[in-house]
């Protein structure tokens, strides 16, 4: 028997210790390269949230709130703005892709945004099945969108008035799906697409029919109803745009500019000792995660000083005393650093569905070498402290004591 | 290389016994022949297992000469004495000590391992017949009797072919049938394999056994 073979008859024999601290080893494992992908992994689908989106043209009032409305698409709209004005305003060949963008309905929660075909060029986004929409009434869902609404091309559904669940339907007007958008990290996923005319028709049409049935509604004066835009968002062709064209646009009399990467830059500035908090727990959870992990090893490994110190007594050099402890250490390590990967994986899975349901954030998880080094380097040297203890421990036993005990 | 067997298995001179910088006990000088027994007695706390760590090259006496056959044992370097300790002496400790972990065989192959030797299965073969546990070669330690660890102890401390075997109290713990059953075997074990056999004890029934018994002198 070799003393490699017999450290993997020690783990044999205690299997139950051994599985836990390779229970263990795994779960502080799988909480550093979690942090180590999370950390890079979040703020760059932050980054990708408002996607190509580079500008966002709407009323005068907060530029977060427009952003936060016609960018990231979690708050309300505040207003609207003359779409022809506020194309007028993007038509520079500095801008790359502009297009208007109208709120106001929702299916199931999901927001129905009125467009042009040009909002594919905004955010770079393609068809993954079907086509773009070619008439009214025709709607193209983002990737999120559809899958938990669960929608396929030809299925039909109706908007419901407001940005979320539960207000009236326009029961008379169903939309029909003409297309499915692949998925591209930012807010688009999160929408249902519809040509911009079909949100006023929808809206002119449904208070018609209101007039027709009860004899009044509560916008009287169909012809008074908004031929507005909620906004225009526009990316940039050159990033020396970004110096110019805010500033352009907000010396007009009714028109504002909001650009994403300041506006939201602003507002992680406030929030940043809440960041900073996170990130403190994040790493404190690592520590004891990894500690956890050393502790369960040395655990195993104080359970051989006895053996190892016989062996010592038998001849044994201190580097083949090393050897056993190092190998069942590095058993122990290796299977924990292949369980730790697995769980790894599945949390970054989980992590990425629920954070694109929930938010539209998209995950896109990449290890770089830098961190898979990093995870190396940690597990190999939780490893070496681990095993260094009981070996020397073995090595500077008097032999004496274990011939009397 | 020597002929091993021209030599005695051991021989010592002037060892004088010490622990931190105090000096407690000599050993009287002793020369044993292969297939010989001798016990070292003195009472508890006399040092005896200090003489047993210095004649198997464990702990250093604080004078004196030891040899294992032609070999000065306190002559050699840390590492070269490790190794020699495993190829040409042989230990059985007081509560066995096995590898509970492995099988029978394993404990002995381990053994040879230790010493820097390739395990040798036909002296498996012969070691576990002669000492009659052939059947427990593939049992794990842990699974056998006590009277069948004795055995495999005896085996494991002869698998190298030792000049000489050192055993520490081995009959502290056994009532007088296993004590007589435990030393015939020993002495058999070891005289078969040609190696000198020395046992420190207390036990007067291990020292009405043996062919020469040596007793420490505590140093006023």
């Amino acid at each position: 028997m070799s003393f490699v073979a017999l450290a993997f008859a020690y783990l044999r024999r205690r299997w139950g210790q051994a599985l836990l601290s390779i229970f263990v080893g795994a779960l502080g494992i799988a909480a550093v390269a979690t942090a180590l992908v999370g950390f890079d992994a979040l703020p760059q689908a932050a980054r990708r949230a408002w996607g190509g989106v580079d500008l966002v043209v709407g009323p005068k009032g907060s530029a977060l709130d427009l952003v936060l409305c016609c960018a990231l698409h979690v708050s309300e709209p505040r207003g609207l703005v003359p779409t022809t004005a506020a194309m007028t305003a993007v038509g520079n060949p500095m801008i790359r892709a502009a297009a208007p963008i109208a709120l106001g309905d929702n299916v199931d929660g999901w927001r129905i945004m009125g467009s042009t075909p040009a909002i594919l060029g905004v955010y770079r986004a393609k068809i993954a099945s079907g086509q773009m929409w070619t008439d009214k009434l025709q709607a193209v869902l983002g990737a999120s969108a559809a899958r938990a609404l669960n929608f396929k091309l030809g299925d039909s559904f109706v908007g419901a008035h407001g940005l979320a669940a539960g207000g009236e339907s326009h029961e008379k007007f169903p939309y029909k799906v003409v297309g499915i958008l692949a998925p591209t990290g930012s807010a688009l996923d999160r929408l249902v697409l519809t040509d911009i005319e079909t949100v006023r028709y929808v809206h002119v049409e449904q208070t018609k029919a209101e007039i027709a049935e009860k004899g009044s509604t509560d916008e009287e004066n169909v012809a008074d109803l908004p031929h507005g835009a909620t906004a225009v968002v526009a990316s940039y062709r050159v990033p020396t745009a970004a110096a110019f064209m805010p500033r352009q646009i907000d010396a007009t009399d009714n028109l504002s500019a909001a650009s994403p990467t300041l506006e939201i830059a602003r507002l992680i500035g406030y929030v940043r000792p809440l960041t900073i908090a996170v990130t403190g727990l994040g790493l404190l959870l690592v520590v004891i995660a990894a500690s956890g992990a050393a502790i369960g090893l040395l655990a195993t490994m104080n359970a051989r000083t006895r053996d190892l110190a016989l062996l010592r007594a038998l001849g044994a050099s201190p580097g083949k005393i090393a050897m056993v402890a190092f190998a069942e250490a590095s058993m122990i390590m290796a299977a924990a650093l292949v369980l730790g990967s697995a769980l790894t994986a599945g949390l970054l899975l989980i992590g990425r569905d629920v954070l694109a349901d929930a938010t539209g954030l998209l995950l896109q998880p990449e290890l770089g070498w830098n961190q898979i080094a990093m995870l190396l380097l940690g597990t190999i040297s939780v490893t070496i402290a681990a095993a260094a203890f009981p070996a020397l421990r073995a090595i500077h036993t008097q032999i004496e004591d274990l011939l009397q005990s | 290389m020597s002929d091993h067997s021209a030599f005695a298995a051991l021989t010592t001179r002037g060892v004088v016994l010490g622990r931190d910088g105090r000096t407690f006990a000599t050993l009287p000088d002793l020369k044993v022949a292969r297939g010989r027994s001798v016990a070292i007695v003195g009472a508890s706390g006399s040092g005896k297992t200090t003489a047993l760590m210095a004649l198997a090259g464990v702990r250093a006496p604080a004078g004196g000469a030891i040899c294992v056959e032609d070999t000065a044992l306190w002559g050699l370097s840390a590492s070269e004495r490790d190794r020699f300790r495993g190829r040409r002496i042989g230990l059985v400790f007081q509560s066995f000590h096995l590898i509970d972990a492995v099988s029978v065989a394993a404990n002995l192959t381990l053994a040879a391992r230790c010493a820097g030797l390739p395990p040798d299965s036909e002296r498996m073969d012969h070691i576990l017949e002669a000492l009659q546990i052939t059947e427990l070669r593939r049992r794990r330690a842990d699974l056998i009797s006590h009277g069948q660890a004795q055995r495999v102890a005896i085996a494991r401390a002869l698998f190298n072919k030792p000049a000489v075997v050192f055993a520490d109290e081995p009959t502290s713990a056994l009532d007088d049938l296993s004590t007589a059953r435990l030393l015939a075997l020993l002495k058999e074990a070891a005289a078969n394999e040609g190696a000198g056999l020395v046992i420190a004890t207390h036990d007067r029934r291990v020292i009405d056994s043996v062919d020469e018994i040596i007793e420490l002198r505590s140093v006023q």
